[in-house]
């Protein structure tokens, strides 16, 4: 047996490992600059074909568009939850044989797609 | 068949002897003459046919290409380099955040307008037609390819740290780890995920219709509008999305037993 009487001392961190161009970065930079590219290039694009005639024309479709969107989407949310969630646990208590817990099988069916 | 025939002719030739529905052995010849789903100028069974292998053949060209997007942005979200996670999230961001239509107008306006500003660039005449085919390809590869990285890299996850210090420790190299070690492991998980992304491509395989690919909805959409039978067409296109789901539900089971087989519970 033997005793440790004093700790050891304390040491300077490691050395930090030099930056180095791998053939996986310069993959990522290149594609990272590919998409920082497209998005300036949509950018520019958007601004050079600016004209308010078209914006004061279609605008208002556009947002009347996203209204009917968003509120298509309220509505199927709405409607599939309250159809959704008292069935279930009906289901588990009549047949006793539910292994899931129905949150459980709702994420991981989600997580599949 | 004619000696200048081309060579796509040619194998469509040769696929119609086994064509189930209007082939010589089809079941729709013993239907009678005249009605509405025989074969040949009087019905429209072998458009409705050829409409379906359109549909099977547009989903067989875009799963293998989709799996091997998806593989390698799988392996890119899994990468220590920042920027290569970065670009691979980038792009599953925007393929799973648009709508699979919007892409495939993209697609077939977008590159039609690239390639010929390419090819005119180049010096050609005039730029090259994308057929809706191959912009229906390229759509859905992408879609398909955004979603199944994000199944592909959640497999990865459930794969231990350990087994790839296994085949380190036993001198593999990394590309050989991930073929013999990882990548069987990998399928066993992702199999469940990966059916059910088959299945959602089969029923996006319709929205190509829209840019004009003669397609299982698009034949029967034509057929219900000329003869005033929507509902009759429509419902044969249900059944066949439905057999086509069926089909395919039955082989992925058979390949999940099949892979569950050489596996090892844990």
């Amino acid at each position: 047996m033997s005793i440790a009487n004093d700790l050891i001392p304390p040491q300077p961190p490691p050395p930090v490992t030099a930056f180095r161009w791998t053939g996986l970065r310069i993959l990522g930079a290149t594609l990272l600059g590919l998409w920082i590219l497209a998005g300036i290039a949509l950018v520019l694009w958007l601004i050079d074909a600016w004209d308010i005639d078209k914006v004061t024309t279609y605008g208002p479709k556009f947002l009347s568009g996203l209204g009917t969107t968003l509120t298509l989407v309220g509505i199927s949310i709405t409607l599939g939850a309250c159809c959704r969630f008292p069935s279930p646990s009906a289901a588990c208590r009549q047949t006793a044989s539910c292994r899931h817990s129905p949150m459980a099988m709702s994420t991981s069916s989600a997580a599949h797609r | 068949m004619e000696p200048t025939a081309s060579l796509g002719e040619q194998l469509y030739w040769l696929a119609s002897l086994f064509d189930p529905f209007c082939g010589p052995l089809g079941f729709l010849n013993l239907l009678p003459d005249g009605s509405l789903l025989s074969c040949g100028d009087t019905g429209w069974g072998d458009e409705v046919a050829r409409g379906f292998f359109v549909t099977i053949t547009l989903a067989l060209c875009t799963l293998p290409i989709g799996l091997v997007i998806g593989l390698f942005l799988a392996l890119a979200k899994q990468t220590e380099v920042r920027s290569l996670r970065a670009a691979a999230n980038i792009y599953t961001t925007i393929f799973r955040g648009l709508p699979e239509l919007l892409t495939i107008f993209m697609i077939y306006f977008g590159l039609q307008i690239a390639v010929r500003e390419v090819a005119i660039a180049l010096g050609f005449e005039r730029g090259f037609d994308i057929n809706s085919f191959v912009a229906g390809t390229i759509a859905l590869s992408l879609v398909f390819s955004a979603y199944a990285s994000e199944v592909l890299s959640s497999a990865f996850k459930a794969i231990p740290k350990g087994q790839y210090e296994a085949g380190h420790a036993l001198g593999l190299r990394p590309g050989k780890t991930m073929r013999l070690i990882i990548l069987p492991q990998l399928v066993r998980i992702a199999l469940p995920g990966l059916g059910n992304l088959w299945m959602i491509l089969i029923k996006d395989t319709a929205l190509i219709s829209v840019i004009g690919l003669g397609d299982t909805l698009r034949q029967t959409g034509i057929a219900a509008k000329v003869t005033k039978e929507a509902f009759f067409f429509y419902g044969i296109a249900c059944l066949l999305f439905l057999a086509l789901a069926m089909a395919s539900s039955v082989v992925f089971s058979r390949i999940e037993t099949r892979v569950r087989r050489s596996g090892v519970s844990r």
